[in-house]
């Protein structure tokens, strides 16, 4: 049958579908890579829509947080504690009118933010979400991840010297000097995991965490306190590389108006925003790859068995001891009932537990490190710029060498 | 040594400044409040918008000389029972809120409120009027008067107008901002 044949002159939209149905699968069966392409592309749209929803979260997070700890209300007026904030924010700043300085070096202006949005969500290929759920699970993943995230410098770089602003220019400066001290104790507590795995691929480094001793596979917790001090220097050393308060001198405010975004505005500037942003759940995602097990769920035992049951009734035991501490104090004696709610409510958590999906447990473990940021910020001052290159150079390295050191002679003897 | 040292330090300060935090973030509750849907509750003796009560006011101005800022002008005419207080006039903008002239009252006529609303869309409405006026008499004369003093300070822009009724002449000349 052909059902182009029917309608010569004007073929109209139904015909034009026919053929469509008609041919496209036999098509589509037989070039496979593009149905995979097609596939890849909605992924990788399907990510970066989940990125953007996730950065108005956390900003709204970021300034309820950050109110919370300062003892004021942060957003309460659009929606329930300002919730609505999260979509109102985008728009206010969608409607801006775009700027660009009469002096500024126009086409590499407008291209810096590109280049640094694309420079981060690049970054997002390589993040195992799950077992199944990883855009590309490339040998080199973790290398990836450090090269092409330093593309986030050029990005910054070129917006600094092309907006023609002294404090644009100073932020570049201090971006480049900060951004290219901080890369070495980064890479050299990977290192250390690398090591331990023998692999770059970030789901192999995942893979290598899970154990039926749950947790206690993690690499956090492995050679104590070796692995707890390299994730203490990868942390700190990646807050400075995604330019965050205590490390955010390329942007200080009180020094250099906005640093390389001071000249931006709407679309371009929220563009910065995104990238920093992006950034911190990059970091947060490579901690969690690197030392918190990925996707591994949060438990101690191998679910379901003498363990497992032993594990809880313990945690049962000690919550019935407590709730006796309790109530010799505050509450009447006999109340067998709350001792039967709880531990209903500990059963429930325990099953609960393990029906969690793997990327709610990595996106879990990455928002608990974004929130560690995020308290940081609203802790420390910012320190000088030779403070800053103090804490890298003379201490942050060494101590990530002695590290590495230590790490490679307990895997010759230890393995 | 002093190095190692440092270091632990450090760390121990960032846990002991990120302890404090958490306890704020937790337990201690917002100090801020939403402000037009919930007002915290003044003190008694809180120094908000000043109020004179002209009936009382001698007209002595002892509060007009009390003020650091010389925002309170008073005028008074007559004499014996007839002196009364034609114009008192307190310019809250200017007004620095320190209360001396409370204290510088003898009848209690001028005294403190708890009123702190003041904004206001046009200058002159922050100067608050609590003067008995000119007697009937001095009506139709001050009717008369202000096409004069306007025609001068036309010249003049920009500077404050001055209050249209104020009688001119008696004016001791104390508004010259």
């Amino acid at each position: 049958m052909q059902p182009v044949t029917a309608s010569v002159g004007a073929p109209d939209l139904k015909d034009r579908l026919d053929v469509l149905l008609t041919y496209l699968p036999s098509f589509l069966s037989s070039h496979g890579e593009i149905v995979s392409a097609v596939f890849l592309l909605i992924v990788a749209l399907a990510v970066l829509l989940g990125v953007s929803v996730y950065v108005c979260l956390a900003v709204w997070l970021e300034r309820k947080i950050s109110a919370d700890m300062q003892d004021r209300l942060g957003p309460m007026r659009v929606g329930w504690h300002g919730v609505v904030q999260m979509l109102v924010d985008p728009v206010k700043l969608a409607l801006k009118e775009d700027l660009c300085p009469g002096a500024a070096d126009r086409p590499f202006f407008m291209l810096a933010p590109f280049v640094v949005l694309a420079a981060s969500f690049a970054t997002f290929a390589v993040m195992p979400f799950s077992a199944a759920f990883i855009l590309a699970d490339l040998d080199i993943g973790v290398l990836y991840v450090a090269s092409v995230g330093a593309g986030v410098l050029v990005g910054l770089v070129m917006a600094g010297w092309a907006s023609n602003n002294k404090w644009a220019l100073f932020s570049a400066i201090r971006t480049i000097a900060m951004l290219v001290s901080y890369e070495i104790p980064v890479g050299l507590s990977i290192v250390t995991v690398v090591m331990m795995v023998g692999s770059l691929s970030t789901q192999k480094i995942v893979l290598a965490q899970l154990s039926d001793a749950g947790m206690a596979g993690w690499h956090l917790f492995r050679f104590p306190p070796v692995f707890m001090v390299s994730f203490l220097v990868f942390f700190i050393a990646g807050l400075a590389e995604v330019n965050r308060t205590p490390f955010d001198l390329a942007e200080a405010d009180s020094e250099l108006v906005a640093g390389f975004h001071t000249e931006y505005s709407g679309m371009r500037w929220s563009f910065f925003f995104l990238a920093e942003y992006a950034d911190m759940l990059i970091v947060s995602m490579l901690g969690t790859v690197l030392y918190l097990g990925g996707w591994a769920p949060l438990t101690v035992t191998r679910p379901l068995t003498i363990d497992f049951w032993v594990f809880w009734g313990m945690a049962a035991l000690l919550a019935w001891y407590l709730h006796w501490l309790w109530t010799r104090i505050y509450l009447p004696r006999g109340e067998y009932g709350l001792i039967v709610v709880q531990t209903a409510i500990l059963i429930a958590i325990a099953l609960a537990l393990l029906v969690v999906p793997s990327l709610a447990w990595f996106l879990i473990k990455s928002l608990a490190l974004i929130f560690v940021m995020m308290w940081l910020r609203w802790t420390l001052p910012r320190p000088r710029i030779d403070q800053l290159m103090y804490l890298c150079w003379k201490v942050l390295i060494p101590v990530a060498f002695v590290n590495l050191f230590v790490v490679g002679v307990m895997r010759l003897y230890w393995r | 040594m002093q190095y190692v040292e440092d270091i632990f330090r450090t760390l121990l300060t960032c846990a002991q400044g990120m302890r404090i935090t958490m306890r704020h973030l937790l337990f201690t509750d917002n100090i801020t409040v939403q402000y037009p849907d919930h007002k915290r509750v003044l003190p008694e003796r809180f120094r908000g918008v000043l109020h004179a009560d002209s009936t009382k006011c001698t007209g002595c101005t002892l509060c007009a000389r009390a003020c650091p800022v010389n925002c309170i002008i008073i005028e008074f005419e007559g004499k014996g029972k007839d002196r009364r207080v034609a114009r008192f006039e307190i310019d809250i903008s200017t007004c620095m809120w320190c209360g001396l002239c409370v204290e510088a009252c003898r009848e209690s006529a001028i005294e403190t409120t708890l009123e702190y609303e003041i904004s206001c869309y046009v200058q002159d409405d922050m100067r608050l009027k609590f003067g008995l006026g000119p007697k009937k008499e001095q009506l139709p004369a001050e009717r008369a008067e202000p096409p004069a003093p306007q025609a001068p300070s036309s010249g003049q822009t920009g500077g404050p107008s001055t209050p249209p009724e104020s009688p001119g002449g008696s004016a001791p000349g104390g508004q010259q901002p």
